[in-house]
């Protein structure tokens, strides 16, 4: 995913990009001020030397890439809430971490991840009231003032659909898929968002989809949801292969 | 291949994850084997699929709240810095640079770093620095102590409130609740600090309820010893109640800003035009609308914005919460 930012079909489509990874030399402070023209490192950098302002700028740059991560990683509005202002808390806080090894928004991303997967492990720790995910769904599904949740055939059951089928996968597959399927980032920068190899998220998002196919056959283009016989035929064929079946020829 | 490609087989070809001779093996059978073809076809969908669904944007009110969050820690930040003259003269700019300098040597960040700070911890530890300040504050403006004063602590740096310096400016027409409210904005010469916000705020709510004593009530929206209730003027179009067109752009900002900062259920108890740390700002102040008719008012919060601040933009240089102004 080269390139630096987001290009018009990029923010069409919903696919973030993520800007080429810079150097550790990148990050120094620029003699310049001018906010406009200051990059994501020299902002950070700023921001570790004492501005008040820069960090500011850094989030409002990228609110909605990190929103976006958060969203789809946690499914719930209410809770991709508060992990995004957690990352950007400790984001804040650890900015003098930052060795410029990376990309400050592949650290950003990072760090919003970290903290969405923190949350789903802590939530996946301890016992749920029934109807829990029921009610995430429900806020998900009337959020934003108000706008529904919608996808492009224009209901929202397939966006209800995939999160409830999502919230099934471990939080590893379920971060992996959503970097690279719905947000459309490359192995490469989704491994680096994640801090593992370039195979772990190949494996992680392969053993997502296969995990994911069995609830969303219905879901396919051309597939009539509940009792198309083809979809009906196509089921126990999935689950079967699903479980590992070596149905002999 | 004498069997059936497995599901995860086939998710990892599509993924290249398989090693070449089994990639060889499962795609030699795909070509011969229509059920695992159309399988296959299932599962290179699912990309496609996940990739079609559409989330919600970004609550404008959990920008304001982030926004308002880091400038919180900012302020904590600035707090909480040596108060040397150097350091004063250079503020915003943080004095301790060496602290920050990466390298070999430099310790490793607890993780305790990582944990997740609730925002009203945030909030409320800054909401403690400001009463630390308004402490402060109170102490010099007794003993007429020179803001200036080479050993002052941060909350001494800035400037006390001056007496006399406030006067109420036009109105200005905002929305909230789809309801079309307006409120006397208030205009002051005081260069607002951070540390002192919450104090500086109360002189100016002290005072513009004084200006507004002796202008008339339902015209300055100012009245009582509340200064709340903006009054509800479906009468009064958006755009302003200022002459020149300059003026009116100004306050068509200033509305889009007021709507976007002002949170649900909170109600507008001040609009002031004024400095922020030597920057053109506007001071809102806000508190719930249950309990915005108490005197002094309750649970008050304080929002700083810059001049960008508009119906798009927060431009956020501050904001605090204060149990009561």
């Amino acid at each position: 995913m080269a390139g630096g930012g987001a290009t018009e079909s990029d923010q069409a489509s919903g696919r973030y990009p993520l800007p080429e990874p810079r150097r550790p030399g990148d990050v120094q402070p620029s003699p310049r001020h001018d906010e406009d023209a200051a990059s994501d490192a020299e902002l950070l950098q700023r921001h570790v030397d004492g501005d008040s302002n820069s960090f500011g700028q850094l989030f409002e740059r990228h609110r909605d890439r990190l929103w976006a991560v958060a969203i789809r990683t946690l499914g719930d509005p209410e809770e991709a809430a508060d992990a995004l202002q957690d990352a950007m808390i400790a984001a804040f806080r650890r900015a003098a971490s930052f060795r410029g090894d990376s990309a400050v928004t592949t650290w950003l991303h990072r760090i919003v991840v970290n903290a969405a997967l923190d949350r789903m492990r802590r939530r996946a720790a301890r016992p749920t009231t029934a109807g829990q995910d029921d009610e995430a769904l429900d806020t998900l599904a009337v959020v934003a003032g108000g706008q529904p949740l919608s996808d492009p055939s224009g209901t929202t059951d397939t966006a209800l659909d995939v999160m409830a089928a999502l919230r099934q996968l471990v939080p590893d597959q379920r971060a992996a898929l959503v970097l690279v399927d719905m947000l459309g980032y490359s192995i490469a920068d989704a491994a680096e968002v994640l801090g593992v190899s370039e195979g772990t998220v190949k494996s992680r998002a392969a053993r997502g989809r296969a995990r994911l196919l069995p609830r969303l056959a219905h879901l396919r283009p051309g597939a009539v949801p509940s009792q198309d016989h083809g979809n009906r035929a196509a089921g126990p064929r999935v689950q079967s292969a699903q479980e590992g079946g070596d149905e002999a020829l | 291949m004498n069997r059936h490609a497995t599901l995860d087989e086939l998710a990892r070809l599509g993924a290249d994850d398989l090693r070449s001779r089994k990639a060889a093996r499962v795609s030699t059978h795909l070509a011969a084997c229509t059920q695992c073809a159309e399988l296959n076809d299932q599962i290179s969908s699912v990309p496609a699929l996940l990739s079609s669904v559409q989330f919600p944007e970004m609550p404008a009110t959990l920008a304001v709240m982030i926004d308002s969050t880091l400038a919180a820690e900012a302020a904590r930040r600035v707090a909480a810095e040596p108060a040397t003259e150097s350091a004063r003269r250079d503020l915003p700019v943080r004095s301790g640079r060496s602290r920050v300098r990466r390298g070999p040597d430099r310790p490793r960040i607890d993780r305790a770093a990582w944990r997740p700070v609730p925002a009203t911890r945030v909030l409320a530890t800054a909401a403690a620095i400001i009463v630390v300040g308004i402490g402060a504050y109170a102490i010099a403006s007794h003993t007429a102590v020179s803001s200036s004063g080479p050993s002052g602590s941060p909350a001494a740096v800035a400037s006390p409130p001056l007496a006399s310096q406030v006067s109420l400016g036009p109105s200005v027409t905002y929305r909230q609740d789809d309801a079309s409210k307006s409120i006397q904005t208030v205009t002051a010469n005081a260069d607002v600090k951070p540390a002192t916000l919450a104090g500086q705020v109360e002189t100016a709510l002290t005072e513009a309820k004084m200006e507004g004593m002796r202008a008339s009530p339902a015209k300055t929206g100012i009245h009582g010893s509340s200064l709340a209730a903006p009054t509800s003027t479906s009468a009064v179009n958006g755009s302003s109640t200022l002459g020149s067109p300059g003026a009116a752009s100004a306050s068509s900002l200033l509305s889009g800003c007021i709507a976007r900062v002002i949170p649900r259920g909170q109600a507008l108890l001040m609009v002031e035009r004024a400095k922020f740390e030597g920057k053109p700002a506007t001071i809102i102040v806000t508190a719930p609308a249950s309990l915005s008719g108490t005197s002094p008012p309750k649970q008050a919060e304080i929002w700083a914005v810059g001049s960008a601040c508009s119906a798009t933009s927060t431009d956020l240089l501050d904001h605090v919460k204060v149990a009561r102004l």
